[in-house]
C-alpha cells in the first residue's frame, strides 16, 4: 500500500461529473437510513462514526479544486451528526458541514446518511451504513459479526477498497452511441428550492416476488416496467399531440459484472425506452420489453463499452489537459442538454442487503431514497432487507399523482404497503 | 393502524391524512392525546443563499466612493468645467437600470420599465443641456427613440410576462422588435441630424432582421423543422 494512499486520491469517473453539476436545483445526493428497535444515542453514534471514517477513508474526505480536475484530500476535522430534518437529501455545499461530504442524521430509532453521490455509489453507502450501525450496535456492548456489508473497524482499509475501477477495467474499442432524444418529463408544480417530497412505502418482499415472478421477470424489472406504465398512462390521459418516448434510467452494480471490491463508485446507468409513436401498450408487454431491454443491455461487453465512452474526456489527449473551470463550465452545459433530459426517470434498486444475523435482529428495516431531479417527477429507488421491501419516490412536484397511481396499482394487485412521507 | 379509504394503503400512525390523495384520517380507535411521532423531521434546513439586498449595497457603496472623489477634484482641483457631474449622472444610470431592481423583493418589471425609461430621458436631456446642445435635437431624435425602445419593450412584457410562450416565438417577438427599431430609429436619426447613412444602415439591418425573422417563422410553424434541427444540435 502506498504510504500516501489516503492522504489524497483522485475522483473516479463518475465522481468527476458532479462537481460541474453540483447546484442548488440539484444535489446529487442520496440517502440511506436504518431504523433499530432501540432509541439512537447521539453520543455513541458519534464515536461509532469517528471509528468508521478510519475504516472507510473514502468518506473522510473534502474535495479541493486542482488546476485540471478536483481531487479528494484527508479532512482533518471531524465529521458533525445532526438531528434528522424534513428537506433530506438537499444539495451538499462543499464548505459546509466541516467539508465532508456526508451528513448523518438521527432521528428517534432512526440513523440516516445522505451522501454526496461523488463519494460513492449506493453500494459503497450500504457498506458505509452498515459499517456505521455495526460499530455503533459493538460500542453498545452487542456482539456482531461481520460481513461485506458491515466491516470490522479493527481492521485496516485495503487498496482494492479505494481504486478507481473505471479505470482498471474500461478497455473497450468499441463505440458506444448516447441516446439523443428528449424524453417525456412529467412535470407539476415546481416545490421551493432545497426542498422536495419524499414518499416511501413498505411492503412485503414475498408478496412482489410472487407477483414478478408469475409474469416471469425479476422484482426491479416489475417494478420499473410498473413505474414506465405509470408514466406512459400519465402522457396518455395529459393528450398531447407529440407522444414523447418514455425512457428509465436502471443503475447497474458492475462489482457483478467486474471483480471490483471498490467502496467508490462503480455503477453504470443503463436505459430501457419505451416509444408511444409504435401503437397503444398494455401493461403485460411493456414489462416484456423492459425486461428483454435489460437483459440485452446488461451484457459484460456493452457495459464495458458504455464505461470506455465515459472515460472519452478523461483520458483524451487535449481535454484533459483543459483548466477546471472550463471542464465544469462544459460539464454544466452538456447536463443541462443531456443528463435528465433523455430519461423520464429512474429506477435506482439496490436489491437484497444481508447484514450479519446479529447486527440485522437490531434493524427494523433500511431505507433508501434517491436526491430529487430537476425536471423528473419522479426519481424511485428500492431495496429489500429482511422480509420487507422499500420503495420510495422523490418528486421535485408538489402533485402525487404517481405515487398515487403507482401505490394503488399494487394495492390492486393484493400488495400490502404501509406508505410514509415528508408531505405536510 | 389507519388505512385510507381511497387508496388502501396503511397510513403512518402520525398520519392526519392521507399522503397520496389528501383523504383525512379518522380513526375512533387512535387517542388523539397521545400522538405518535412523525417519520420524518417536521423542521426543514434551507441553506443560506447569498443576500442580494447585501450585494446591491456593496456594489452601490463601490459605485458611490469614486463619484465622490470625482466631485471633491473637479471642485477643488481642476474646475474648469463641471465633468464630475457627467461622471456622476452615469454612474446614476447605471445604478437604476443595473442595481436598483436588487433592492426590491419581488421583481416588479413594469416599475422598473418606467424607472428605466424616465432615467434614459432624464440623462440625455442632461447630457445635452450641459454640453449646451442644440435642445431641438434632443425632443425631435433622442426623445421619440428612446420612446420607440421604451414602447416595444413594453409591448414586449404585456406579451411576454405570465404567458408560456414557446421560445421560438419569443426570439421571433425580440427580432420583430428589432426590425422595427432599426427601420425608425434610423430614419429618425437620418431625418433629425441629416445623417443619410444611419437610415441606409437602418434599412438593411430590417431587411437581414426580415429574413432572419421569415425562418423563425418557418421553424416555429414546421414540427418536422424543428425536429430536424433540435436532432443537429444535439448531435
Amino acid at each position: 500500500m502506498r504510504k500516501n494512499t489516503f492522504d489524497w486520491f483522485r475522483l473516479d469517473n463518475a465522481a468527476k461529473i458532479f462537481p460541474g453539476q453540483n447546484t442548488r436545483a440539484w444535489s446529487n445526493v442520496f440517502r440511506l437510513g436504518a431504523e433499530l428497535k432501540s432509541e439512537v444515542d447521539p453520543e455513541i453514534l458519534r464515536v461509532a462514526l469517528n471509528n468508521t471514517l478510519k475504516r472507510i477513508p473514502t468518506f473522510n474526505v473534502r474535495i479541493r479544486n486542482g488546476a485540471f480536475w478536483h481531487y479528494f484530500e484527508k479532512n482533518p476535522g471531524e465529521a458533525p451528526i445532526k438531528p434528522d430534518v424534513k428537506n433530506i437529501c438537499y444539495r451538499i455545499n462543499f464548505k459546509e458541514n466541516n467539508g465532508f461530504l456526508f451528513r448523518v442524521y438521527y432521528r428517534g430509532k432512526r440513523i440516516n446518511v445522505d451522501v454526496y453521490h461523488a463519494l460513492c455509489d449506493g453500494y459503497g453507502a450500504v457498506v458505509f451504513l452498515g459499517t456505521l450501525v455495526g460499530e455503533y450496535l459493538k460500542l453498545q456492548g452487542e456482539e456482531i459479526s461481520y460481513n461485506n456489508f458491515v466491516l470490522d473497524t479493527s481492521e485496516a482499509p485495503r487498496e482494492s477498497e479505494l481504486e478507481d475501477s473505471y479505470n482498471k477495467y474500461a478497455d473497450s474499442k468499441a463505440r458506444f452511441k448516447r441516446p439523443d432524444k428528449w424524453v417525456y418529463h412529467y412535470k407539476g408544480t415546481k416545490m421551493p428550492m432545497h426542498t422536495a417530497n419524499y414518499t416511501q412505502a413498505e411492503m412485503p418482499f414475498e408478496q412482489l416476488h410472487k407477483i414478478s415472478k408469475s409474469y416471469g421477470v425479476t422484482v426491479t424489472e416489475f417494478l420499473a416496467a410498473l413505474v414506465i406504465d405509470v408514466l406512459y398512462r400519465q402522457q396518455l390521459k395529459e393528450g398531447k399531440k407529440k407522444q414523447r418516448e418514455i425512457s428509465a434510467q436502471i443503475p447497474v452494480n458492475l462489482r457483478k459484472a467486474f471483480p471490483s471490491e471498490t467502496l467508490r463508485n462503480f455503477v453504470l446507468c443503463l436505459r430501457v425506452v419505451i416509444d408511444p409513436t409504435l401503437g397503444e401498450y398494455i401493461f403485460e408487454e411493456i414489462l416484456r420489453s423492459v425486461s428483454l431491454q435489460l437483459k440485452l443491455a446488461n451484457d459484460k461487453k456493452l457495459i464495458n463499452a458504455l464505461m470506455t465512452e465515459n472515460l472519452k474526456l478523461e483520458r483524451h489527449t487535449v481535454l484533459k489537459y483543459l483548466p477546471l473551470p472550463l471542464k465544469d463550465f462544459g460539464v454544466g452545459i452538456s447536463f443541462a442538454i443531456t443528463a435528465e433530459q433523455t430519461t423520464s426517470t429512474l429506477v435506482s434498486s439496490l436489491g437484497v442487503i444481508k447484514f450479519p444475523e446479529e447486527v440485522e435482529e437490531h434493524i427494523e428495516k433500511l431505507m433508501f431514497f434517491t436526491g430529487a431531479g430537476m425536471v423528473n417527477g419522479s426519481r424511485c429507488a428500492t431495496l429489500t432487507f429482511k422480509d420487507k421491501l422499500m420503495f420510495s419516490f422523490s418528486n421535485c412536484y408538489m402533485e402525487s399523482d404517481l405515487e398515487r397511481e403507482f401505490y394503488t396499482r399494487l394495492v390492486k394487485m393484493g400488495v400490502h404497503m404501509k406508505i410514509e412521507s415528508n408531505r405536510d | 393502524m389507519s388505512y385510507c379509504v381511497n387508496c388502501g394503503v396503511e397510513l403512518d400512525a402520525s398520519a392526519e391524512k392521507c399522503v397520496l390523495c389528501n383523504t383525512p384520517v379518522l380513526n375512533p380507535n387512535l387517542n388523539p392525546e397521545k400522538k405518535a411521532e412523525t417519520p420524518f423531521a417536521m423542521e426543514s434546513h434551507i441553506p443560506k443563499s447569498i443576500s442580494r439586498k447585501f450585494v446591491a449595497y456593496i456594489v452601490s457603496v463601490v459605485m458611490f466612493i469614486p463619484n465622490v472623489v470625482c466631485l471633491i477634484t473637479n471642485f477643488a482641483f481642476f474646475n474648469e468645467t463641471l465633468w464630475s457631474l457627467n461622471i456622476l449622472c452615469t454612474s446614476l444610470l447605471l445604478w437604476i437600470v443595473f442595481v436598483f431592481p436588487f433592492f426590491t423583493k419581488k421583481s416588479k418589471p413594469y416599475l422598473m420599465w418606467a424607472f428605466d425609461t424616465a432615467a434614459v430621458a432624464s440623462y440625455f436631456y442632461f447630457i445635452f443641456a450641459m454640453s449646451k446642445s442644440n435642445i431641438g435635437t434632443y425632443l425631435t431624435v433622442v426623445l421619440p427613440v428612446i420612446g420607440v425602445v421604451s414602447a416595444q419593450m413594453l409591448t414586449f412584457m404585456l406579451w411576454a410576462i405570465g404567458k408560456k410562450r414557446h421560445i421560438i416565438l419569443k426570439t421571433l417577438h425580440l427580432f420583430v422588435d428589432f426590425a422595427v427599431f432599426a427601420l425608425i430609429g434610423g430614419l429618425l436619426i437620418a431625418e433629425g441630424l441629416s445623417l443619410k447613412v444611419v437610415g441606409v444602415i437602418g434599412i438593411i439591418v430590417f431587411v437581414s432582421c426580415l429574413s432572419i425573422i421569415a425562418f423563425l417563422a418557418y421553424c416555429y410553424k414546421s414540427n418536422s423543422m424543428r425536429r430536424y434541427l433540435s436532432k443537429r444540435f444535439f448531435a
